[in-house]
């Protein structure tokens, strides 16, 4: 099949605006502290997350997009520069926008409740007579908010598989590619602060105090992170046609469902090494020509230590376990954007060819066993793999690799 | 413009099943979660999970066997935009009002809305793949897109799809007609299916599009969109159209760009169950074939076509299941 490739990628975490950012903190490897959300109505034990810092949160003007999507429309504004791509330029019914989401514009829309509505009178049937004007805005509007702002007439579609949801966004807009549906899609995920989101999240005592510590020996839970990670995907022939220079390809992915509880991964690791050994089949990728993982380890006990043991099956033929890049100990757990932005971390992987240090996030964790290098080392193979998982068992691994110019 | 390059793998309807309120029932107590789940098992699922579980069990029986399918090549693909809409708001409140500690821990992972579908894979061992997914409107009749793009890509040989929705308090605040209840369809090869001796309902194709809102002009890129959407899916002989349209200025610029068939256009609500309800209803009624259109005001459009045989009633029920009390 035609390949896939990336020709933009965009970037919006807690270390500010744009890819340039993003590869400088990974370039310093320092984690940062979680902020303490200023929401006084964040009523939680631990109201800690990793913030986008412009604007502030809850310093928004009342008639702007959201948070989700100002994050979301930045960072694809940012990714269509890259790749060349003005607005007239972007191919009428054949551009798609495909963005992954876990809250959507959930958060927008608990801050529009003014506490006085926290408790409305009963429901009631809507007023007869003529319907109000078409003033409800969905909340999950992500996608079509950034396609309008866009000004894109192709498909658009928003998929909310909950943190893994950018990576079934982009597996699926490659597909749409591959089966012929459009030619430029514009991809990735957004998530910004959802009160309801954090409140379970301590609810169900998975969040860490001491901020995102993937595969430490003293990890007690994740942190969630705001932000964005977009990628601007395109048919090799639509690139090659206006000579735009490709910063990686994006290979097959593999899909799994556990089909078990809830929020814990199967603890066999079944469906997930089914996910990774399909991405790399599918892709024609063999085990030793993967360079680096980006994980989904989100520093939840299990997940890590269920994720490395899938790690090492698949790899098991090998002298070892790929370096891993543990992006979330530089940036929280940004949920729905998770993948996204893990996708742009390995095109600047791939493009750079060396894989960046880890933060240090303390001692490891002796029953994860996989190489979390803090030094920067070269990358040793062509490919990239990235991870998402989710609640709901939704397992997704992709590929990324060096891209062979148009 | 939409139409696939390479060669489809022949797509069939082999189950359908829809889980919807009769006319004028009430809101929320037209289910029977006892009756329709059995006594067990379902006291801490939201409204939206049951009636997903409700409709999927229902298709599933209705294409008879699935477990024929191993379990790593059944896939199931959600759309929904208000599955969990109103325990989203409880939650809040829960939270403003008394803090998380508070909150319901077997409650707590459905603040993700693609958990909702988490019981119906898991009873089914549906581990090929789960996507959930939220367009306005549209989710539905993506969901069909999606799930015939994994068959295509040899991603699963069995995909149940499920439009399901719950009603929204904001939606219906602002005057949005609310929707609840599901409707599922199982999708397989053709050539899988007859070889496992399901029954071939039917087929379907499926395409979307956006054009951003305020760009309404039936000589612009909107006529283009319709055009193209009919294109994708109609065959000859035209089968009729059948409109799910609001009353928002794109409702009534595609109304108007469909001309005559949108006079009876059924009014599209706040979800994306009705396009979907109005798909799968020559499969449960009297066969036959139609185009159905939607619109919504955030700019989606989605067309639908589908080729029914006349329904024949299955041991194991399920055609014509929907629920009408």
């Amino acid at each position: 099949m035609e390949p896939v490739l990336v020709t933009g990628v965009g970037a919006v975490t807690c270390h500010g605006t744009g890819v340039p950012a993003l590869r400088d903190a990974m370039d310093r490897a320092r984690a940062v502290q979680p902020d303490k959300v200023p929401d006084p109505w964040a009523r939680m034990e631990l109201p800690l997350m990793y913030l986008v810092p412009e604007p502030a949160l809850g310093t928004e003007a009342g008639d702007a997009p959201g948070r989700a999507t100002s994050f979301a429309v930045r960072a694809a504004r940012e990714a269509l520069a890259g790749a060349g791509l003005a607005r007239e330029g972007l191919p009428a019914g054949r551009t798609a926008v495909v963005l992954g989401t876990c809250m959507g514009a959930i958060g927008d829309r608990e801050r529009d409740r003014a506490p006085a509505e926290q408790n409305p009178p009963p429901e009631q049937d809507p007023p007869a007579g003529p319907a109000a004007p078409h003033t409800w805005r969905p909340d999950f509007e992500v996608a079509s908010r950034l396609a309008a702002e866009l000004g894109v007439t192709g498909p658009v579609s928003s998929t909310s598989n909950a943190c893994a949801a950018s990576g079934f966004a982009l597996a699926t807009a490659a597909d749409m590619i591959r089966c012929g549906e459009a030619d430029v899609v514009v991809t990735g995920g957004a998530d910004a602060y959802s009160r309801i989101a954090l409140a379970n999240f301590n609810r169900l005592g998975a969040v860490d105090a001491h901020g995102c510590r993937p595969f430490a020996a003293g990890r007690a839970g994740t942190v969630f992170g705001e932000g964005a990670g977009i990628l601007v995907l395109e048919s090799a022939v639509h690139a090659a046609a206006r000579r735009a220079r490709p910063l990686a390809e994006i290979g097959e992915s593999g899909w799994s469902c556990d089909a078990g509880h809830p929020t814990a991964p199967e603890e066999s690791g079944e469906q997930i090494v089914r996910a990774l050994r399909e991405a790399l089949d599918r892709s024609s990728v063999a085990p030793g020509e993967v360079g680096c993982v980006i994980p989904h380890g989100t520093g939840t006990r299990l997940n890590d230590r269920v994720e490395s043991a899938a790690l090492r099956e698949v790899f098991a033929r090998e002298a070892a376990v790929p370096p891993l890049y543990s992006l979330k100990a530089l940036v929280g757990h940004t949920g729905g954007a998770a993948a996204g932005l893990a996708a742009v971390a390995a095109t600047l992987i791939a493009g750079r060819g060396s894989v960046p240090p880890n933060v240090p996030v303390g001692a490891p964790d002796p029953r994860c066993d996989v190489p979390l290098p803090t030094a920067r080392t070269p990358l040793t193979g062509t490919a990239v793999l990235v991870n998402a998982y989710a609640f709901g068992g939704n397992n997704i691994s992709l590929v990324v690799r060096e891209a062979v110019a148009c | 413009m939409l139409t696939h390059r390479h060669e489809l793998r022949d797509v069939v309807v082999t189950g359908v099943a829809a889980v919807v309120p009769g006319p004028g029932a009430p809101p929320g107590a037209w289910f029977d979660a006892d009756a329709e789940l059995g006594p067990r098992g379902h006291k801490y699922l939201p409204a939206g999970a049951r009636y997903l579980l409700a409709a999927g069990r229902r298709a599933l029986r209705c294409a008879t066997t699935p477990e024929q399918v191993p379990p790593e090549r059944r896939g199931l693909v959600v759309g929904t935009n208000n599955g969990l809409a109103p325990l989203f708001r409880d939650m809040d409140r829960t939270v403003v009002a008394a803090g998380a500690e508070r909150l319901r821990p077997a409650l707590a992972p459905y603040f993700a809305v693609n958990v909702l579908a988490g019981r119906l894979a898991a009873e089914q061992c549906l581990k090929g793949f789960s996507c959930t997914l939220t367009t306005s409107g549209v989710a539905g009749v993506e969901a069909l897109q999606t799930a015939v793009r994994a068959l295509v890509l040899g991603r699963a040989d069995l995909v149940v799809v499920v439009a399901v929705e719950d009603r929204s308090a904001e939606a219906v605040a602002a005057g949005e007609p609310g929707e609840e209840g599901a409707v599922a369809l199982v999708l397989e090869p053709r050539a899988a299916a007859e070889r496992r001796g399901a029954p071939v309902r039917g087929t379907l194709r499926a395409a979307c599009a956006f054009v951003p809102p305020g760009a309404d002009a039936p000589d612009g890129d909107l006529g283009l969109a319709v055009g193209d959407l009919l294109s994708a899916v109609q065959s000859e002989p035209a089968a009729p159209v059948h409109p799910v349209l609001d009353t928002s200025p794109r409702g009534r610029a595609v109304a108007a760009l469909l001309g005559a068939p949108a006079r009876k256009a059924a009014a599209a609500r706040a979800g994306c169950l009705t396009p979907l309800l109005s798909a799968a209803e020559p499969f449960t009624a009297h066969g036959g074939q139609r185009v159905v259109v939607t619109a919504t005001a955030p700019g989606h459009l989605a067309a639908v076509h589908v080729l029914a045989a006349e329904p024949r009633e299955t041991p194991s029920g399920g055609l014509r299941a929907e629920s009408t009390a």
